[in-house]
């Protein structure tokens, strides 16, 4: 098996995602966890940008993840100020077990991937631009569009609902 | 190849020490002209006119002394300020000066723009709750809320323009300008850019995250040295860029008679940086919930029209 250039930019990506992904599990401080969550957006954001040749899905990646539910899980944590006991004590092995669970299939996911994705991801195969995503969303995926949108509303009016007692 | 390389490695040298030097002056200009409308002088001492000052104000802040306050969360404190630089320089590498100066042409400059100027507000927030004292918290929790306030108008105040010009590539926004520019097609979406422009550098009257009637100084009350140079040379960088991406979008970039398109890049880049110092000294600062009320009750349906009329002429055009 030849190792050319993209297999090491792959390998190491992955190895940051998997890394920092296992950071927001075990990390006990919420805001360092957060931090961590915010590495793993990126650096996926860097991996979908670097070898699928997909810009567009990496910006709204970072647009979306990064940048608004981010700044959403940070504006929660500062605001609940947990002091240090409270997040140090609970120790919890089926956290553990669930981080392991999802490395597990991380691992499964490359496994499967490497048999495929050479040539597949490798940048300039067909790169998915704003155009033909934007041709995908508003003709043959229309129907899935509108109802995802129906749902974000549901569910914003839920989140109204549940805050306020009284409407 | 290599000589490629060795190109884009000198555009990227001119870009950011050019950047640096026009943040340093920047911060005279603002004293300066502020001063002249308060009927003041603004700094006279330190060389002629104070033409040194913002020399001598980066070596003072460089000899001061760097203190980490006894509550601070150490690591995130270091962090936050090189995160908030970080974001507003690299958004640099994608600005077109002229047609063909530009460190990299991306195909989706407005969107590369827009999702790492959102990383930077996530530093503000950083900043204010690892300093450990309640005035930079409250700061750093007016800057997430006001992140939602107006990135949502700014995003869609730019739609119309992406709209008519039909690519989020810069150079190709700018050349589809050549005989109208857009803010003739778009007046609307150029004053609530604009107001979301002021909303996202923090400045007067929207400057409610480093309110210092309010706050000290907000998310960097408890920062000194080269950590709060940091954050005031982004919060100046960010005004360049900003500048920048309102003459690409809406004043027709490099475009201009006579003269070569670089100069007139700068030309209309520095007025906006003068309009910004004008609307400093003319404005007094919004209240918090009068902020958050223009913002999702003005802006937000007015940019909404403002997409729907778009559309509509351009389907019956």
């Amino acid at each position: 098996m030849m190792i050319n250039a993209w297999d090491v930019v792959f390998f190491f990506l992955a190895g940051l995602i998997l890394l920092s992904a296992l950071g927001v599990v075990f990390i006990r401080h919420p805001v360092y966890s957060a931090l961590s969550l915010l590495a793993n957006l990126c650096v996926t954001a860097i991996l979908y940008l670097s070898l699928m040749g997909a810009p567009f899905i990496a910006m709204v990646q970072i647009i979306v993840y990064a940048g608004a539910i981010m700044v959403f899980f940070l504006f929660v944590i500062m605001l609940m100020n947990l002091s240090k006991g409270e997040y140090q004590e609970r120790a919890v092995p089926w956290r553990l077990l669930l981080g392991l669970g999802a490395a597990a299939l991380f691992a499964f996911q490359i496994f499967i991937l490497a048999g495929e994705w050479r040539g597949v991801l490798s940048p300039g195969a067909g790169g998915f631009g704003v155009k033909a995503l934007s041709h995908f969303i508003f003709t043959r995926y229309i129907l899935a569009f509108e109802l995802v949108s129906v749902l974000i509303f549901v569910a914003a009016l839920g989140a109204v609902a549940l805050a306020k007692k009284k409407l | 190849m290599t000589q490629e390389l060795v190109l884009v490695v000198i555009k990227m040298i001119v870009v950011f020490a050019v950047a640096l030097l026009v943040v340093a002056y920047l911060t005279y200009f603002e004293r300066k002209i502020i001063g002249h409308m308060q009927l003041r002088l603004g700094p006279m001492r330190v060389g002629p006119h104070g033409l040194l000052q913002p020399i001598a104000d980066g070596l003072k802040l460089f000899v001061k002394e760097d203190i980490v306050p006894h509550d601070s969360d150490r690591w995130t404190f270091y962090f936050a300020p090189i995160l908030n630089l970080v974001c507003a320089l690299v958004l640099l590498a994608v600005i077109p000066f002229s047609y063909n100066f530009m460190v990299t042409r991306l195909n989706i400059g407005v969107l590369y723009i827009l999702s790492l100027a959102s990383v930077g507000t996530i530093a503000l927030l950083l900043a204010g709750w690892s300093s450990g004292s309640k005035y930079p918290i409250l700061g750093g929790l007016r800057s997430a809320a006001q992140i939602f306030s107006y990135e949502i108008f700014l995003g869609f105040s730019i739609m119309g323009v992406l709209m008519i010009s039909g690519s989020l590539d810069l150079v190709k926004i700018v050349e589809a300008q050549s005989k109208v520019w857009n803010i003739v097609y778009q007046p609307v979406a150029f004053v609530v850019y604009i107001i979301a422009a002021l909303g996202e550098l923090n400045r007067t009257p929207f400057d409610l995250p480093e309110a210092e009637t309010e706050l000290v100084a907000g998310f960097h009350t408890e920062y000194s040295g080269f950590k709060f140079a940091y954050f005031f040379l982004a919060e100046y960088a960010n005004m360049i860029i900003v500048s920048c991406m309102a003459v690409i979008l809406f004043l027709g970039g490099w475009k201009g008679p006579v003269l070569p398109g670089i100069v007139w890049f700068l030309i209309k880049m520095c007025a906006f940086f003068y309009f910004f110092i004008w609307v400093r000294a003319t404005f007094p600062r919004y209240r918090y919930d009068q902020f958050m009320r223009i913002g999702w009750k003005i802006m937000l349906p007015v940019t909404l029209a403002n997409i729907l009329v778009t559309g509509i002429v351009m389907m019956l055009v």
